[in-house]
């Protein structure tokens, strides 16, 4: 039994259903991100989790306990909100000592844990200011800090971070991800950033219309996702409509090249499928190139340099395929218009459903 | 360059005129009157008018009254308008449109059609009122309505009171503690606009005071004004004077008790 369990939980406003029937178990000291598109119903399930929302259908149990209808007050939840929600009158050490104080704690030891919580944020010197004397990211971590100070249950975060410059949000996830190890936290992420979710959390649930499209680990999800939607929403890929040749075998047809899979297919013989290949798997046809790989050819059509790599648009058939290559003091840069043989590994071949419903791999 | 600058220039000029214009719009009918309070004796200036005023029993009783009345009329609007304003901008907030309709009600209805309407109501038991300074005060609520609702709405508006009161349910607070610790703190320059507003009406206020037969200051105003020259113009610059020397005296008292350096610009 998980700290969190999620039981059939749906969520309608009105005649619109926004979560549906969505179920899950968080372990105590876990981190999973909730990830997907603008209107999945990530932020409405976090925000039933706190207790701001009550579920149309389903419970939620916190450390076995059904608090679907405990006020939010009562649930000794930690929630971080994206635009900070810091107390406009208070000064970020009267912000962060805001629960303790409330919940009676004598002053002595308010003070004491606000400034070890103030260490813990590396913002000492910045106690007695106000938030609108703060940086987007320093208020921010006086939202955590605040939330954190009371000792909750459970620590949510409503895409803490959307709201930060891009420098800021990287340093900030990584304290974020740091402080929940340091405190062993349950913590439940929102974000529609898949780099995100994919860097700090032990579990990401992909959410698609109200329902968890996936849920596994960030290497899990990446490199084997389980519908055609996680696998084009997380990451650049590149999907091409095949025909399965051999089944058993993992043999299909893309145009007409012939692709082998490393892995039997569970779609019979003449069906459609998808067949994904990440743009990081491909690379030139050289001399290391195994002879079982795959081959694809085709024209370079548009050399994009982004720093640490560059980007490949080809050209095969009537498709255009993307590759990157880490730019390397040994990478030969080929010439736009060049004829070249794209290789791939058998690994790096997933095979998709022809359709968008869910799809298992054999093992 | 030369350009821009020309227009910054004329932008800057323009600022300038608008607000020395308004200055004068403001303060010129009030120097005028402060000019005119002190010709009480021919010939030169002086304050005789005012000695006038003060020498008038009739001019401090008025004022206490009406001052008590506003007092009860800020406790008693803020007490019904700012819940409601609150429950109005976290649970229902497709009322505001009906709520604001309401709030155009005392513009559109005279106050002598309150009045009766409040005689003919609670002149008869079991709702005899007419002889309660309870009745003034009611309709004082009605026709300060407008300007409390209208700041408290403002102020509420600008902070995120949604996500505030989230964030300190949280952290385990209960409604009074949203409430007296968060709300009311970051709604002090909005109170304060509201009360200075409700006082300012309050105070001047003639119809309902008459009607209800109440020794009020503004038919005590209305009264002299009818019998003397320059005493009205003095009283004028007294009530001006007292009024706002009692919103200062509320602002330094709130000010204690908020106990922060809080301001409107602290909102974001």
């Amino acid at each position: 039994m998980g700290f969190i369990e999620l039981e059939g939980i749906s969520k309608n406003f009105g005649c619109n259903t926004v979560v549906n029937e969505l179920s899950l178990s968080v372990k105590k000291g876990e981190f999973v991100s909730f990830l997907g598109g603008s209107g999945c119903g990530k932020t409405t399930m976090l925000r039933m989790i706190a207790g701001f929302e009550t579920p149309s259908k389903g419970s939620i149990l916190i450390n076995n306990v059904n608090v679907s209808n405990i006020p939010p007050a009562r649930r000794k939840l930690g929630m971080v909100f994206q635009n900070y929600a810091l107390f406009p009158n208070m000064t970020a050490r009267k912000n962060i000592g805001f629960g303790l104080r409330i919940s009676g704690i004598p002053r002595t030891e308010t003070e004491k844990r606000v400034d070890e919580m103030l260490d813990l944020i590396h913002m000492t010197q910045f106690g007695d200011h106000y938030p609108h004397q703060l940086s987007g990211g320093q208020q921010q971590r006086v939202a955590l800090a605040r939330a954190i100070i009371v000792k909750p249950g459970a620590l949510l975060l409503d895409e803490p971070l959307s709201a930060l410059d891009a420098k800021i949000r990287i340093q900030l996830r990584d304290d974020i991800r740091a402080i929940q190890q340091q405190l062993g936290i349950t913590t439940i992420y929102v974000t529609h950033d898949q780099e995100e979710a994919l860097s700090i959390s032990d579990r990401v649930a992909v959410m698609r219309e109200g329902r968890i499209e996936q849920i596994g680990t960030p290497l899990n999800i990446y490199n084997r996702p389980a519908t055609s939607y996680v696998a084009s929403f997380i990451g650049t890929l590149n999907m091409f409509y095949g025909s399965v040749v051999d089944a058993e075998k993992g043999v299909v047809t893309v145009g007409e090249s012939l692709l082998r899979t490393a892995e039997s297919i569970s779609v019979d013989s003449g069906k459609t499928v998808r067949v994904a290949i990440r743009p990081e798997a491909l690379s030139l046809f050289n001399n290391e190139t195994m002879s079982d790989a795959n081959f694809l050819p085709g024209r370079i059509e548009t050399i994009k340099f982004l720093g640490s790599t560059v980007r490949f648009i080809i050209k095969f058939e009537d498709k255009f395929i993307s590759m990157d290559c880490f730019n390397t003091p040994q990478f030969k840069m080929p010439q736009k218009g060049e004829q070249v043989s794209v290789t791939f590994s058998r690994e790096a071949c997933q095979i998709l459903p022809g359709d968008a419903i869910p799809f298992c791999y054999h093992e | 360059m030369d350009k821009m600058n020309s227009e910054k220039m004329i932008r800057k000029s323009f600022s300038w005129f608008w607000l020395i214009a308004g200055l004068l719009y403001f303060f010129l009918p009030l120097l005028a009157t402060f000019l005119f309070s002190l010709k009480g004796k021919k010939g030169v200036l002086s304050f005789v008018a005012y000695q006038h005023v003060f020498a008038d029993p009739n001019f401090l009783n008025t004022f206490r009254f009406s001052l008590q009345m506003s007092v009860c009329t800020v406790l008693a609007g803020l007490g019904i308008i700012v819940p409601t304003a609150i429950w109005i901008h976290l649970r229902v907030p497709k009322a505001k449109p009906v709520i604001e309709f309401f709030t155009l009600l005392p513009f559109v209805i005279p106050p002598i059609i309150l009045a009766f309407g409040l005689i003919r109501c609670y002149a008869k038991p079991p709702f005899a009122l007419t002889t309660s300074p309870a009745l003034l005060v009611a309709g004082y609520v009605v026709i300060s309505f407008p300007y409390i609702y209208r700041a408290v709405d403002a102020g509420l508006s600008v902070m995120d009171l949604q996500m505030l009161t989230e964030a300190a349910q949280s952290l385990g607070a209960g409604w009074g503690s949203i409430l007296f610790r968060i709300i009311l703190p970051n709604l002090r320059t909005a109170l304060l606009s509201a009360i200075f507003l409700t006082f300012a009406t309050v105070i001047g206020e003639l119809t309902l005071a008459v009607l209800l037969a109440w020794p009020a200051f503004g038919p005590y105003m209305a009264f002299v004004g009818r019998d003397l020259a320059y005493e009205p113009a003095a009283l004028a610059i007294l009530s001006f004077a007292m009024t706002w020397g009692a919103i200062m005296l509320i602002q330094i008292a709130s000010r204690g008790v908020s106990g922060s350096r809080f301001s409107s610009g602290d909102i974001h």
